[in-house]
């Protein structure tokens, strides 16, 4: 484990050993980014919402993200496992809670155990060694990026809650029957409810992705990302972040911010950066009428 | 009474204080903040005692209310606003130009919520009653002076003012006078 150590990193945000942690080093030349590339996704924790104002004077509310542990486990690639992807681990758990399996799995990776394993696809050039640990500034501020995370439960619900139905009037003679589905079908044919039909059922629970959130601040000691409204599920929640699909290439950053780190930013990098970098909203100000 | 500066974004000279690698200082990557990205104001985070959207709403509310407007809500402080307090507040009409709005009013709602702690002021405007709802740590405060001390109110939110406002709203000849006084201040001062 100490053999994948490559550089000291002094002034520990983590407060973790450093034994278990490596970065992808200088020494290893970072590939060059090109328009086909996909870089890795990370797992963070929700740890709630927040508001803060842009320069333009405008409240935004935003959601905190934390990147704790978050390290690759597994590197899956084409020959063995018929594609290319990272498995991340995020968040260290005690040995003695963990199975013997899962145990001498992390051992292979030389990586303490972790509670949450994710995987990610990404392209062969954007690959990173197992045991990189993956920061906040893998995002840069001003970037746009998609959340994933299992919905809040909300139980058994209705259909009208559950799929918008529009109920029954509430008045001119309804009897009992004023939230229910309606009708479920035809007559004799087809004879039969269809599949899918959709009824009252649990509800929430369920992975959802909100798309294109603006990353607005990075915070480098304690590992956050703050992103602009609101991510599905509850607090301490894991959350898998990645580049925004919906806009690749140049439209994925503003253009002084682009290349984006790749594959992942360098820990030298990390340590230059201030603590926190918080991005602009841009365009004019919204408060200015426009001829 | 204070006076908000639109100076933010100091760098720290603490920055150096991170540089603490063993390797030589020939090749140090330095990071100079591009054109669409700011450098706030830097604290040094303190998780000892307090969780971590406590701390961060901590450091929010000492970057947001570095001029002091804290003091407002302070109960503590003799200059904290209370209901029933006339005030003027002063707001920038948008970051780009210097260009201000007054507003007086009677304060009739604070909501203490750490950094969005918001006070409401109401006053009647030819004829109209009109409420305006202040975030206090926004950006485009530019100040909150209290013109009046509010007497006789034994409640935290006047909202019984809307239909019974007796003579709360009869504030014309405060604005006059203020007006006057600080006419004279600025030909003392000048």
């Amino acid at each position: 484990m100490a053999s994948l150590l490559s550089s000291v990193r002094a002034g520990l945000r983590t407060g973790l050993p450093v034994e278990c942690r490596s970065f992808v080093t200088s020494a290893t030349q970072p590939a060059t980014w090109t328009h086909k590339s996909l870089r890795t996704g990370v797992i963070a924790r929700k740890k709630g919402m927040t508001a803060m104002w842009d320069e333009w004077g405008v409240r935004i509310p935003v959601t905190v993200l934390q990147l704790e542990q978050c390290q690759v486990v597994q590197v899956l690639n084409e020959e063995t496992h018929g594609y290319t992807a990272l498995q991340i681990g995020s968040t260290d758990r005690t040995p003695k809670n963990v199975t013997m399996p899962m145990l001498g799995h992390f051992a292979k990776a030389g990586v303490e155990p972790k509670r949450k394993l994710v995987e990610f696809e990404v392209t062969p050039d954007a690959v990173l060694p197992v045991g990189t640990e993956l920061v906040a500034s893998h995002f840069v501020p001003g970037q746009f990026v998609d959340c994933s995370a299992p919905t809040m439960g909300k139980g058994f619900q209705g259909a009208m809650k559950r799929h918008g139905f529009g109920g029954q009037p509430a008045t001119h003679g309804t009897s009992l029957t004023h939230r229910s589905l309606g009708s479920t079908g035809q007559r004799k044919d087809p004879g039969k409810v269809f599949k899918g039909k959709k009824m009252a059922g649990r509800m929430g629970g369920e992975q959802a992705t909100v798309q294109s959130l603006k990353v607005m601040k990075i915070d480098n000691d304690l590992n956050l990302i703050y992103v602009k409204g609101a991510v599905p599920g509850v607090d301490d929640q894991f959350v898998k972040v990645r580049d925004a699909i919906k806009k690749r290439g140049d439209k994925i950053a503003p253009a002084d911010v682009l290349p984006l780190p790749f594959p992942t930013i360098q820990p030298e990098a990390v340590k230059a950066m201030p603590r926190e970098l918080v991005a602009k909203t841009g365009g004019s100000d919204p408060y200015v009428m426009q001829e | 009474m204070f006076s908000f500066t639109r100076t933010l974004g100091a760098r720290l000279s603490g920055v150096t204080a991170r540089f603490a690698s063993t390797a030589t200082n020939a090749a140090k990557p330095t990071y100079k903040a591009p054109a669409s990205v700011i450098v706030p104001t830097q604290f040094k985070p303190n998780t000892k005692g307090q969780g971590l959207m406590q701390l961060i709403a901590k450091e929010e509310v000492k970057r947001m209310g570095a001029d002091g407007r804290s003091k407002l809500f302070n109960k503590s402080h003799p200059d904290c606003l209370r209901p029933g307090d006339v005030v003027l507040v002063e707001t920038l009409n948008s970051m780009s130009a210097d260009k201000t709005s007054t507003f007086v009013g009677v304060l009739i709602a604070m909501d203490r919520r750490g950094l969005h702690s918001n006070f409401t002021v109401r006053n009647v405007v030819l004829k109209v009653g009109v409420e305006m709802k202040y975030m206090l740590y926004s950006p485009m405060i530019k100040s909150v002076r209290i013109m009046k001390r509010g007497e006789g109110f034994r409640r935290a939110k006047l909202f019984y003012l809307r239909d019974n406002p007796g003579r709360a709203f009869r504030l014309e000849g405060l604005v006059k006078q203020d007006k006057a006084a600080q006419a004279k201040k600025a030909a003392k001062s000048a």
